[in-house]
């Protein structure tokens, strides 16, 4: 629009103006999308007031991993009961200051990982390659919009976002230096400040590789993939990708799509590639998750082994030479000591691997890996047929016979697994408890160094498990990416009438303290339900080992959709952001809250609104924590296993302290005392018997209607009564009338709550007169923030 | 000194001290008010016959880790408190919790039948924000961050011995 | 109350009993089935009473399809002829809510599955399913003061209770169609949706259903009864305060109190002046299109473009919130079929758009003559041809389009006037020109080239 305009005569105190002329040439409005809010692009401390009043409920609880600090030369200190160091910090501090490393640490794998990406995609594609998840995906970028009030229309847009998440990083780094934050508290604030920034890194990394790879945009029928060691050919050379960041991978199916050999060589995946190339090459397997990692290279039955970035083992050379599997890195953060070979010749390096003159190589440019690993594995593959890896039959009774029941290796294992218990027995040719060993196994070959007699443990317990290795194949539907707004609009109803009694994440790593069967289970307990269960990394691809009595696995018998019953696989960790964006997507489509840089409104309405709850029960890397703490800012609770309280820190809610347990309603600013729902953010269980009533309880909000608490706490009594036997002792807290209660016991109950808790019942009308901590208010608009009080 | 079940789990200066059965319930009988923390092993029959021997013998106990179920097929269910762990732990390092009975919090903690690592834990928490509570172990594993423990035993046979011993001990008056 | 020998629960809802698990069946494509609520009075129901017609499930052969009648008889001070269809509609939830029994659909088209595994646990009879039935409906519905049912599986018994039901049927459906605002005292609120949508209140009444589609004038009326201060409650009708756009007195009040003084008036059957209020969880959006002074319907299936040229997610994103936007208002799919649909601005006639599938389904609600002029997705998905199609059908609306030409000339010399005027001094208040004191900028005859002119809103520093 071109504007000219004159003044002809103009007088102001300061300015007098005459026959003024003028000319504008263009006028670019930016889109004013939605008002801001008051924090766009905050920083640590201007969501330090929201961080406090979680905390406040829920306590930091702290178990100390290690009694003593060395971070500095001052020390090393001994901080035993919460002593303070030479620099003055006591052990509560320094708790927190571990969670905070942490949670930086992981938070820069998911920020870097998206960095990567970024320029990997720019240099394809350029800076304007248009961000469009399709018609039914309005709000593209959920944390995005919210945390930086930014609308990103083209990867570009991204670039701002990733420079506040960089520049947050080091100055949260910085806190973490000797003599500089001294609080607990503050520690945590800046951990939840860092979780927050993790859940924006994952969405800007997914979001980039969903447009640039063209993966799936939120379609709930995506396609099933092969799963397991046991889909793993020994007829066809195999190529099998390890790590987090996909483009490698995606050069090596590029690769072989041009040059027509998809059925001629596999990939095979691990971890969060796998779960990432599979959203782009339905050709490609998931082998498994991270505690299959060793089991798959000693299976022998990679050709070629290609490792990106995290949870690659430290020592993946000395393994992959073990089964003589030419090893290719291809990121600058785990290099392995390889040669850079970037620009030498693809058929020099081919030539040099395949020969054995070198064990690896490393290859930074994404665009050669493809050429020389489909090379490589094309050449190695007969060559490799006589590669003997796990022991033969007479073999495995010799090395249990050489077993003199030292014990050294349970010491040695996290698992405590009884290793000697199921050699003696293996002695006797009855392998079953080796076998038995196999599920809890994470292969991590602790055991196998201490070992006096050299036993190879995990190869004895491999290979005495051999009929369940084989039928490990399994499926998984591939990583749909977002939630659709329309899917969202869809749940409102059934949310609210109680017919989906709550969101469900089930997450993370592979840590699992009895094997990966126990989410199966979960999941499956959840979905029969009519729960929506979200799933993403090696959560998402364990579920695949796993079939029921129709010998179906959880994605075959359950729909891929955003509804009740439904098993949303939103594909690898960072995809797991889009869960994140289905709660946000709840307040900006239900409440029509604003986004734009609001997050505390946000959080308060995901934490009193929103019923969901994330597992991450075999979580055990940093990013892992910083995913749980990310979750947490934004009010989502978690429940993880035994293994987690190792991250030393939960957030623990106390049911009996009253005081902790009121709101104020935003209609009039009154205060009411509310149940303590959730009651924490962090929790971990023993058992995931433990674990599966524990979440149904986590579902509940103060905001549910009758209906919804209704069917809630009936899913919270029944899942108690199946795996505990016994009603929960807390489960009256959640009563505000009769309405509440389970339909099936309604008579029960309401005699257990005037006999046991002493309420009192009108038993003419069968209500209840007496008793509950607050009655029911349809009209209760429930806030932790003082600034949304509307009078 | 004995080495901690998980070995590598050596968490600073201060280290339990290995006790005997005879030596534990010296120091059980001076507490005030002690408490029995059960988990998940005592799934195992033979150590849950064993835990009900010492409820029966009037020590308040708390069933965690999903262990209630068992208790509830014995017929248990009554006489035990149940708790998630975690949740347990963060009450009783709040020196003005009231207890199970309304009256307080407890002075002597026992741990016995809990997944290993996630007992540790909750010890350190014990040990080092509780100086109001002495702990101890009477797990077949060595805890460092106890207070008192047994040291490890690999044998079911002796491990129970152990218990029996403090059964009788316990209940000889 | 006796133990049933099989578990209850909404934890059963999701159970499917495939053929090679199942015991025997009812209804379903190879027996005739029906069940039928009957409201009855005080002295003509026996509480508790479960009777069973013809063969028990114990004398049934294992794998067959048998006939079955479900009759529930109720009395109740409060319960009257108009509550028998939500009753019924129960039956199915509650009859799957029973571990290892399966039901589908409803009325005269129902199919129930027995596992052989529930068998087993000693489900041997249709009285525990009634036994069931009437636990949970007493427990939920507490007007239910006495119930009975009687199971009818001798086929001719069978036969004559189909009968009997589907006319029951009819005159229910026909009532429910007839019904409408003038023939009842009271209409219903929910704000069940408050719990996301805190200040959203739905108003229900014969003529507009929930825009959830969930819950009908009676669905409602039921709830209030059992919880009258629950999320569902009674609202006065009141006055009716202008009968073109329905604005009744109670329904404002009730708003006005519900919503926490947020709405002050609600126009029950306008787009315009105070629509509606929408939460989230519409299952439609009405929308205005100024250029061709019509009403686009979209649903929430539809993913295409809308004439606006955008899809429903964006259009949807405008309304909800429980705030009334003018020219775009939730609703239920149903309330298309409504005799009062946006009577105030034409009613179905302004109807010029709307997908496909959605056209299809409530065709029989479109008057013949304008089924072919309200335009889909295959028709039209911009205003230009969307205006051509109209014209070419010969549209009602097009005959609003000269009176509007009329109107719009004036319009538009007026706005310029005020656009002007508005938008300069937002344009000088951009550029700040620092003043220190005593100085004075004096321009004369001055001309300012300006090549560009950035407006951004300030992000942090
Ligand atoms: S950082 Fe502080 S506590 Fe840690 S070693 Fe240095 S002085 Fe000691
Ligand atoms: S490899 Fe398996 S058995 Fe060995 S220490 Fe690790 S988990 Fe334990
Ligand atoms: S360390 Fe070796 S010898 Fe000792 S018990 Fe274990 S397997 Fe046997
Ligand atoms: S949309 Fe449905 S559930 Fe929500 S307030 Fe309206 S009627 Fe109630």
């Amino acid at each position: 629009m071109k504007t000219k305009f004159n003044i002809e005569k103009f007088e102001s105190q300061g300015i007098s103006l005459k026959n003024l002329e003028i000319f504008i040439g263009e006028v670019i409005e930016e889109e004013d999308w939605e008002p801001m809010g008051p924090y766009p692009f905050p920083s640590a401390t201007d969501l330090r007031d929201w961080d406090f009043k979680i905390l406040k409920r829920y306590k930091p609880f702290y178990a100390p991993y290690d009694d003593t600090c060395s971070l500095c030369t001052l020390g090393k200190c001994d901080l035993t009961g919460n002593k303070k160091g030479a620099c003055g910090i006591d052990l509560k501090a320094t708790q927190g200051r571990i969670v905070l490393l942490a949670c930086v640490v992981g938070t820069s794998a998911h920020v870097a990982h998206a960095r990567h990406l970024y320029h990997d995609i720019v240099k394809r594609y350029g800076k304007d390659l248009p961000i469009d998840l399709g018609s039914e995906i309005e709000v593209e970028a959920p944390l995005t919009r919210l945390i930086t009030g930014i609308r990103p229309k083209t990867v570009g847009d991204f670039e701002p976002v990733l420079e506040y998440i960089e520049e947050q990083l080091v100055q949260m780094a910085d806190a973490l230096h000797t003599g500089q934050e001294g609080s607990y508290l503050d520690f945590e604030s800046k951990a939840l400040h860092v979780g927050m920034l993790d859940s924006l890194g994952k969405e800007v990394a997914d979001i980039l590789q969903i447009v640039a790879f063209n993966f799936p945009k939120g379609d709930s029928d995506v396609h099933l993939v092969e799963m397991g060691i046991g889909t793993m050919s020994p007829e066809r050379p195999t190529i099998l990708v390890i790590g987090h960041n996909v483009p490698p991978a995606l050069d090596i199916a590029d690769y072989l799509i041009e040059n027509g050999l998809e059925d001629k060589v596999d990939i095979a995946g691990i971890c969060c590639t796998s779960l990432d190339i599979t959203r782009y090459y339905p050709n490609a397997k998931i082998v498994a998750a991270l505690s299959h990692q060793i089991k798959a290279i000693r299976s022998g039955l990679a050709d070629v082994i290609v490792v990106d970035e995290q949870c690659i083992r430290a020592d993946i050379l000395e393994q992959a030479r073990r089964v003589r599997a030419p090893l290719i890195a291809t990121m600058d953060k785990a290099l392995h000591g390889l040669k850079d070979r970037t620009n030498d010749d693809v058929d020099k390096i081919v030539e040099d691997l395949v020969s054995g003159k070198v064990d690896g190589v490393a290859i930074l440019d994404s665009e050669k890996i493809g050429e020389v690993a489909v090379k490589v594995a094309l050449k190695v593959h007969e060559s490799r047929k006589d590669v003997k890896s796990l022991p033969s039959d007479e073999e495995l009774k010799e090395l249990v016979n050489k077993c003199i029941h030292c014990n050294r290796c349970t010491l040695a294992c996290p698992q405590n697994l009884k290793i000697s218990e199921a050699n003696r027995i293996a002695k006797t040719g009855d392998l079953s408890k080796l076998r038995e060993l196999y599920e809890s196994c994470i292969s991590c070959l602790r055991c196998e160094q201490v070992c006096p007699v050299n036993i190879p443990i995990n190869d004895v317990i491999m290979k005495a498990a051999m009929p369940l290795i084989r039928n490990e194949k399994g499926k998984v539907r591939a990583g749909r990416g977002p939630i659709k707004d329309t899917e969202i609009r869809n749940v409102g109803a059934p949310i609210v009438l109680g017919t989906i009694p709550g969101i469900i994440a089930a997450i993370g790593c592979d840590n699992n303290p009895r094997g990966a069967k126990d989410v199966w289970l979960l999941v499956k307990e959840f979905l029969d339900r009519r729960f929506i269960v979200t799933v993403s990394g090696c959560a998402a691809i364990n579920l695949g080992l796993y079939k029921d009595e129709d010998g179906e696995t959880l994605y075959e018998k359950y729909p891929g959709e955003f509804d009740a019953g439904g098993l949303v696989n939103v594909g690898s960790c960072v995809a797991n952001a889009h869960i994140h964006g289905a709660a946000i997507k709840v307040a900006s489509i239900f409440a029509r809250r604003k986004l734009r840089g609001n997050y505390d409104e946000i959080a308060d309405y995901i934490l009193n609104r929103v019923g969901a709850c994330g597992v991450a029960w075999g979580a055990y890397s940093q990013k892992a924590a910083s995913i749980a703490t990310g979750f947490n800012r934004l009010g989502v609770p978690a429940v993880v296993g035994p293994h987690g309280v190792k991250y030393r820190r939960a957030y623990l809610g106390r049911r009996d302290r009253e005081e902790d347990w009121t709101l104020y309603n935003a209609r009039d600013g009154s205060e009411v005392r509310v149940e303590p729902a959730p009651e924490h953010l962090l929790v971990a269980a023993e058992t995931i018997e433990e674990a599966i009533p524990l979440v149904a309880k986590l579902c509940m909000r103060p905001n549910d209607t009758p209906q919804g608490r209704q069917i809630k706490l009936t899913h919270y009594l029944d899942l108690s009564m199946k795996y505990l036997k016994k009603y929960p002792e807390d489960w009256y807290l959640f009563v505000r009338n009769e309405a509440d209660l389970p339909l099936a016991r309604k008579e029960e109950l309401l005699k257990r709550l005037e006999d046991d808790y002493g309420w009192k019942i009108d038993w003419k009308t069968k209500r209840i007169l007496e008793g509950p901590i607050r009655k029911v208010d349809p009209s209760f608009d429930p806030t932790n923030l003082e600034r949304l009080i509307r009078k | 000194m004995e080495t901690p079940y998980d070995i590598g789990n050596i968490p600073g200066p201060k280290m339990a001290r290995v006790v005997t059965p005879e030596e534990f319930v010296k120091q059980f009988k001076k507490a005030k008010k002690p408490l029995l923390i059960v988990g998940s092993e005592i799934s195992q029959e033979e150590l849950r016959k064993r835990v009900e021997k010492l409820i029966d013998l009037g020590i308040t106990t708390v069933a965690t880790g999903g262990s209630i179920r068992y208790f509830v097929e014995d017929g248990y269910d009554e006489k035990v408190e149940v708790a998630v762990l975690h949740e347990l732990t963060n009450m009783l390092l709040d020196e003005n919790w009231k207890g199970f009975d309304g009256e307080g919090n407890y002075d002597f903690v026992i741990f016995l039948g809990i997944t290993y690592y996630l007992a540790s834990q909750m010890l350190s928490a014990l040990k080092n924000f509780a100086p109001h509570i002495k702990t101890a172990s009477i797990e077949r594993y060595y805890h460092p961050n106890a207070d008192i423990s047994f040291k490890n035993q690999f044998k079911d046979e002796k491990f129970f011995q152990m218990v029996d011993e403090i059964i009788d001990k316990i209940g000889e008056e | 109350m006796a133990e049933l020998p099989v578990e209850i629960g909404p934890m059963y809802e999701g159970e499917r009993i495939r053929a090679k698990q199942m015991y025997v069946e009812f209804g379903g494509p190879k027996a005739i089935g029906a069940e039928l609520v009957q409201a009855r009075s005080m002295e003509e129901v026996e509480d508790g009473k479960i009777e069973i017609i013809g063969p028990d499930l114990n004398e049934m052969e294992e794998g067959g399809s048998y006939p079955l009648g479900i009759l529930i008889e109720v009395a109740g001070k409060d319960i009257e002829k108009d509550l028998e269809g939500v009753i019924e509609r129960r039956i199915h939830e509650f009859t799957n809510y029973i571990q290892g029994v399966m039901h589908l659909n409803q009325r005269d088209d129902i199919w129930i599955r027995i596992s052989k595994e529930a068998y087993g646990k000693g489900l041997n009879s249709l009285k525990i399913i009634g036994e069931a039935l009437l636990r949970l409906f007493k427990a939920e519905l507490s007007f239910i003061e006495k119930m009975q049912i009687t199971f009818y599986t001798d086929p001719k018994k069978v036969e004559e209770f189909v009968e009997f039901a589907r006319n029951v049927y009819n005159e229910r459906d026909a009532r429910a169609r007839t019904l409408s605002e003038e023939d009842v005292e009271e209409f219903y609120n929910c704000v069940l949706c408050q719990s996301f949508a805190p200040q959203h209140v739905c108003t229900i009444t014969p003529d507009r259903i929930s825009l959830c589609g969930a819950i009908s004038w009676f669905d409602a009326r039921a709830a209030a009864r059992v919880d009258p201060h629950g999320p569902i409650s009674r609202c006065e009708k009141g006055e009716l305060l202008d009968p073109t756009v329905y604005e009744y007195s109670g329904v404002n009040e009730a708003s006005k109190e519900k919503s926490g003084g947020a709405i002050q008036r609600v126009f029950l059957h306008s787009m315009f002046g105070y629509p509606h209020t929408s939460c989230g969880c519409f299952e439609a959006l009405a929308f205005y299109i100024p250029e061709v002074d019509g009403i686009g319907i979209v649903d929430r299936d539809y993913t295409g473009d809308t004439p606006f040229g955008i899809p429903f997610s964006r259009m949807a994103g405008q309304a909800g919130g429980g705030v009334q936007v003018e020219g775009l208002v939730g609703m239920a799919i149903e309330y298309l079929r409504s005799p009062k649909f946006f009577i105030a601005d034409g009613g179905i006639r302004r109807v010029v758009w709307m997908p496909s599938k959605v056209k299809e389904e409530v065709k029989d609600a479109i008057p013949e003559d304008l089924y072919d002029k309200i335009a889909t997705e295959k028709d039209a998905v911009d205003l230009e041809s969307l205006k051509k199609f109209l014209q070419e059908k010969g549209h009602p609306v097009v005959e609003r389009w000269k009176e509007m030409e009329e109107e719009e000339v004036e319009e538009e010399i007026a706005e310029a006037e005020t656009t002007q005027i508005a938008q300069i001094p937002a344009q000088v208040s951009g550029m700040t020109i620092p003043l220190g004191g005593g100085m004075k900028i004096i321009l004369e005859n001055a001309k300012i080239h300006i090549d560009k002119v950035i407006i951004r809103r300030k992000e942090k520093e």
